[in-house]
């Protein structure tokens, strides 16, 4: 059986209002954001690393290099390369003066002159720590993760407690999704300053993923006490949360940010993700709606809204929905796939198998939807398109549970007797046990007139469940094929009796009775015949009212 | 234990319907999104606000009166909706509308008759009111009267005429018809709700529930699992779920089901009782009489409770006084409950209080005529206090109501046995060991009476397959022992009747085997 993941989760990142969403983007960047205090940071731990070096520089070099960093911080990024290359022609032997150039040339989006200097620098001086790490930071920025760790490694040679590259080894390894090291590093950048909000709420975005959960709590609340009433760094640490899956936590903090900020279409969509994740639907529902009337626009909100109300059975709502969300983003086929499934709830058939037909010409190769239209074909009572569709869904994937089975089934229905037998015979060869396949071949061999092969199926099948009404049912009509009438009237007694509403048994009965010449018996059967044959034509009629009214309902009104 | 109707979540879901049904007028413009999701609670809150600022303005408009009537029905202040409703109907005694949903309300507050009443009213004043056949057909399913079923149904019939979306009325529809027991028809409304709401879980439950009926209790478990699968909040199918897997005796699996209700429901009495009861019948009385007190402690007046705690205590063997008390206290609070009747008059035979077990057995067996079990206990007591011809009446009439009663063929022939009617004796006693091969009691009785008759060799091998079936009935060995002395098998006798001391030595010394 194919079955949806219940949950899917959809968190928009979205940079505006989230700073967090970016953390390990921005961490990584760190060193640029603030180029001064970082600059600062990275010459005196660089003079310290190498106070030779440091002193070594001319007084022209210094005064340039100071000059640099002010033009820098004021971001007059002409000026300040103008005094960094005055810097490196005065001391061109210097590693901090080409490390602070590089920084330069990276602002002014110059990757590859500031990779140049920064390897100049490295060259000039394998143990400075802050060139190494700038030159990992832009392999990261360039994609070049491998790169990347390896000179951020580097870094940690020459200084094990370098903050940031712990810092950055941590982000790289969260990326690839070995949250166990990411951990560990950012725990050892922490050490430098374990009340630093940043590097808490980086820590426990990976320490809640490397079930270090105590950590990770203690990291949390760490975050949300330094955060205060400040909402955005609240919602930053509600939405690092909700990714590491802390719903509660989460949802709650949420709903502080959206006390602190109402209205905001960010805050209500994400506050109803959590508790969409709680299963709080009603709640979620709460605060999504009123997302959606803010702001329609994102397919996702009505996605997620319809598939709360269709969790809420709330299935005209669902519709809508669903159709909110494919109006504004068609080529989902999942959106068509589950719009056709909450037709199928409610019995629409043709809804479903449009929907559905719509999903498949999305993305013809997902089983699932062809399987999803092979069933609404079925329910429909359109066996040779269901049979069709069934087939094709085995060829996509073979491995949904009972396909070859219902291949046989569809085909059994759609009147291919042949093909159903063929197919049967394969299931059966490999699930010996399955009643229902056995039932379906014993089924088709009475269809077929092959009236000895259809005793086998059917006997083995009963053995297995002896009170399974549709097997006793043909095993009784084998008989009466057969002409063993009283033979066909215990069997069909015994259908009557496990199931006295089986309109075709009182009819195959009053047969069996005519040929014993048992006149009263038979007419007893053939009232009770008429009897339920005219309920059950009562039935059809007002199922057919019945769908025709849910089709205008569906397509002509608003709940 | 019976199968129940779909019971209160269509109690619930019909609530809405009123509500929503008559206060909702078709909307061209979509509404938003906040309308659309917000709870029934949170519309109501908004349209008693909407109907006070009519109200104030006009302390005499009646449809206000009516709109404010239904939202606070949907808070639950059903008093205050009454009062609403009664008003609007004095303002305008002819308006179907607010006459059936005065009946709506006056249902709500226990008073069915006047309810009933005013659905009346409602549809002679319409006969097209959707509304009132509907709730007047469920009303009368609910109160249960069964000449009342038929004109419940056609009531339900119009309601779904008038409109053929009503999916619940049809779940009421087979209510009604499975109450009349007309299956072909409840198995119809049940294909048109399979075929309209293919996954409702509610369509689960009900084919369930039809299956139940059917004595199909394997079709039965995987529907109300099916159900309660799809909603877990459908107590009624776990409920049914569990007492389905009681009537298949698979009670571990009950046990199972109500502790998972008695979890979500733990103030449910029905939920704790049958949570208790599975646990006792799957052989856990230490859990089932921690959760039976429970269930005493929810509702001190729990009549089946504080039976299930009786026999519970009985069964211990070591709290009969309090077991009494119990059973006592059960027919206090009703005179008329079998169980407790007949439970009661086996404590007190235990604590030797024949004359207390007379009664309360006589009670059990006026109460339920068919009880055997009660009536064998009657005779076997009445045997004990020396009044064997009351005696031989309770055991005839046990073969009267039924000759292949093994009770009865019991205690008769032990009965002519003690009398010393030994022939008639053995055919009784014969024909109780033919009935069941492996009673003790009866091949007990039955070579008693062959050794009385001097035919040990036959005595001998009564009393083997007495000792065999119960190894530790010393009695048996006794008197197997004797029969073996007589054929002259000493040393067999001898082996019994050492058989016999190490037993007393056990019995003695609290040794015997557990």
């Amino acid at each position: 059986m194919i079955r949806l993941a219940r949950k899917v989760r959809v968190f928009r990142r979205a940079a505006q209002t989230c700073p967090g969403a970016c953390v390990i983007g921005l961490l990584i960047l760190a060193a640029s954001v603030t180029p001064v205090k970082a600059l600062r940071q990275t010459i005196r731990q660089a003079g310290s690393a190498q106070a030779s070096d440091a002193s070594s520089l001319s007084p022209t070099a210094k005064a340039s290099l100071d000059a640099a960093l002010v033009a820098l911080q004021s971001n007059a990024l002409a000026e300040a390369e103008r005094q960094a290359r005055a810097a490196v022609n005065a001391s061109p032997r210097s590693a901090i003066t080409h490390n602070v150039l590089g920084v330069v040339l990276d602002r002014s989006g110059r990757s590859e002159q500031a990779f140049g200097e920064f390897s100049t620098a490295i060259k000039l001086d394998p143990n400075f720590v802050s060139a190494r790490n700038n030159l990992g930071r832009m392999f990261a920025e360039h994609g070049k993760t491998a790169e990347a760790i390896a000179e951020f490694e580097r870094v940690l040679k020459s200084d094990p407690t370098h903050v940031q590259a712990h810092y950055n080894l941590g982000a790289l390894y969260s990326d690839a999704g070995d949250f166990a090291r990411a951990a560990e590093h950012f725990a050892r950048a922490r050490e430098a300053d374990p009340n630093d909000p940043q590097l808490a709420l980086a820590f426990l975005t990976v320490a809640y993923r490397a079930n270090r959960t105590q950590q990770a709590d203690a990291a949390a609340d760490l975050v949300e006490r330094a955060s205060g009433t400040d909402e955005k760094s609240l919602f930053t640490l509600a939405r690092a949360l909700a990714e590491s899956k802390q719903y509660e936590r989460a949802a709650r903090l949420f709903a502080h940010v959206n006390e602190l900020m109402p209205h905001n279409y960010e805050v209500l969509y994400d506050l109803g993700i959590a508790l969409y994740n709680l299963d709080r639907n009603a709640e979620a529902a709460r605060f999504l709606s009123e997302a959606a009337d803010l702001n329609p626009g994102p397919p996702e909100t009505h996605f997620r809204l319809a598939l709360i109300a269709s969790a809420l059975n709330d299935h005209a709502n669902s519709v809508l929905e669903f159709k909110h969300a494919i109006e504004r983003d068609p080529k989902s086929a999942n959106s068509h796939f589950l719009l056709a499934r909450e037709y199928s709830r409610i019995g629409y058939w043709d809804g479903a198998i449009q929907e559905n037909t719509k999903a498949i010409e999305i993305n013809p190769k997902e089983a699932a939807y062809v399987y999803a239209r092979a069933n609404a074909d079925y329910r429909k009572g359109e066996w040779t398109a269901a049979a069709a569709d069934f087939d094709r869904a085995a060829e996509l994937d073979p491995k949904i549970e009972n396909i070859e089975y219902l291949r046989g089934y569809a085909h059994r229905a759609a009147g291919d007797f042949e093909k159903a037998r063929e197919i049967l015979e394969k299931f059966v060869a490999t699930h010996p046990d399955h009643v229902d396949a056995l039932s379906s071949l014993g089924y088709v061999a009475i269809e077929q007139g092959r009236l000895d092969e259809a005793e086998a199926p059917l006997k083995h099948a009963l053995q297995l469940s002896p009170d399974e009404v549709p097997v006793l049912y043909d095993y009784a009509r084998l008989a009466l094929k057969r002409r063993e009438y009283p033979e066909a009237v215990a069997r069909l007694e015994k259908v009557i009796s496990k199931l006295p509403t089986l309109t075709q048994a009182h009819y195959q009965l009053f047969l069996a009775y005519s040929r014993l010449k048992q006149a009263d018996k038979a007419q007893l059967e053939l009232a009770e015949f008429k009897r339920l044959e005219a309920l059950e034509k009562q039935v059809e009629k007002e199922r057919i009212i019945d769908e025709k009214l849910r089709t205008q309902q569906l397509m002509g009104q608003n709940p | 234990m019976s199968i129940r109707p779909v019971a209160g979540f269509l109690f619930a879901l019909a609530c809405f319907q009123v509500a929503a049904g008559q206060s909702s007028a078709p909307q061209s413009k979509e509404r938003s999104h906040v309308e659309r999701f917000s709870t029934p609670e949170v519309r109501a809150e908004k349209a008693e606000a909407e109907a006070n600022a009519q109200l104030a303005a006009n302390s005499n408009d009646d449809a206000a009166l009516n709109r404010r009537a239904l939202a606070r029905l949907r808070l639950g202040r059903n008093a205050e909706a009454f009062e609403d409703l009664r008003r609007a109907v004095l303002l305008k005694p002819w308006n179907s509308d607010y006459q059936a949903n005065l009946g709506y309300v006056l249902w709500k507050l226990g008073k069915p008759q006047e309810a009933v009443s005013a659905e009346r009213a409602a549809v002679k004043l319409d006969e097209k009111n959707t509304a009132a056949h509907y709730q007047l057909g469920r009303f009368l399913v609910r109160l249960g009267d069964g000449k009342d079923l038929s004109e419940a149904i056609a009531q339900l019939r119009r309601s779904l005429e008038l409109d053929p979306r009503q999916y619940d009325v049809r779940f009421e529809l087979v209510a009604a018809y499975r109450e009349l027991g007309n299956l072909a028809e409840a198995a119809a409304q049940v294909d048109v709700l399979q075929d309209a709401r293919p996954t409702d879980a509610r369509v689960f439950y009900v084919t369930g529930l039809l299956d139940a009926d059917r004595h199909d209790l394997n079709s039965a478990l995987k529907n109300f699992n099916e159900a309660i699968t799809r909603d877990p909040s459908l107590y009624g199918a776990w409920q049914d779920l569990g007492l389905a897997y009681g009537k298949a005796n698979r009670w571990e699996d009950a046990a199972r089901t109500f502790a998972e209700l008695a979890q979500r429901q733990p103030n449910s009495i029905e939920a704790t009782y049958f949570h208790a009861l599975a646990l006792y019948n799957s052989g856990k009385p230490a859990e089932a009489e921690a959760e039976v007190r429970r269930a005493l402690r929810l509702d001190a007046g729990a009549v089946e409770a504080h039976t299930l705690l009786g026999i519970i205590l009985a069964s211990r063997g070591n709290a009969n006084s309090e077991a009494a008390d119990a059973l006592s206290q059960a027919i206090a609070l009703s005179p008329n409950s079998v169980d407790a009747q007949f439970y009661l008059g086996r404590v007190q035979y235990a604590m030797k209080d024949y004359a207390g077990s007379v009664k309360s057995l006589r009670a059990a067996v006026k109460l339920n005529p068919g009880h055997s079990e009660a009536r064998f206990f009657l005779g076997t007591v009445l045997e004990l206090t020396g009044d064997s011809d009351a005696a031989m009446t309770e055991y005839q009439e046990l073969l009267k109501r039924d000759p292949d009663s093994l009770m009865g063929q019991l205690g008769l022939g032990a009965l002519l046995v003690k009398q010393g009617k030994i022939d008639e004796a053995l055919v009784a006693l014969n024909r109780a060991v033919t009935l069941d091969q492996k009673e003790f009691e009866a091949h007990w009785a039955l070579g008693r009476a062959l050794a009385l008759k001097e035919r040990y060799a036959e005595a001998v091998d009564s009393f083997q397959k007495a000792v065999a079936l119960a190894p530790t009935r010393a009695e048996a060995h006794y008197q197997l022992g004797l029969a073996l002395k007589r054929l002259g098998r000493t040393q067999e006798a001898n082996r019994e009747f050492a058989t016999v001391e190490k037993l007393n030595t056990e019995f003695r010394t609290n040794n015997s085997p557990k």
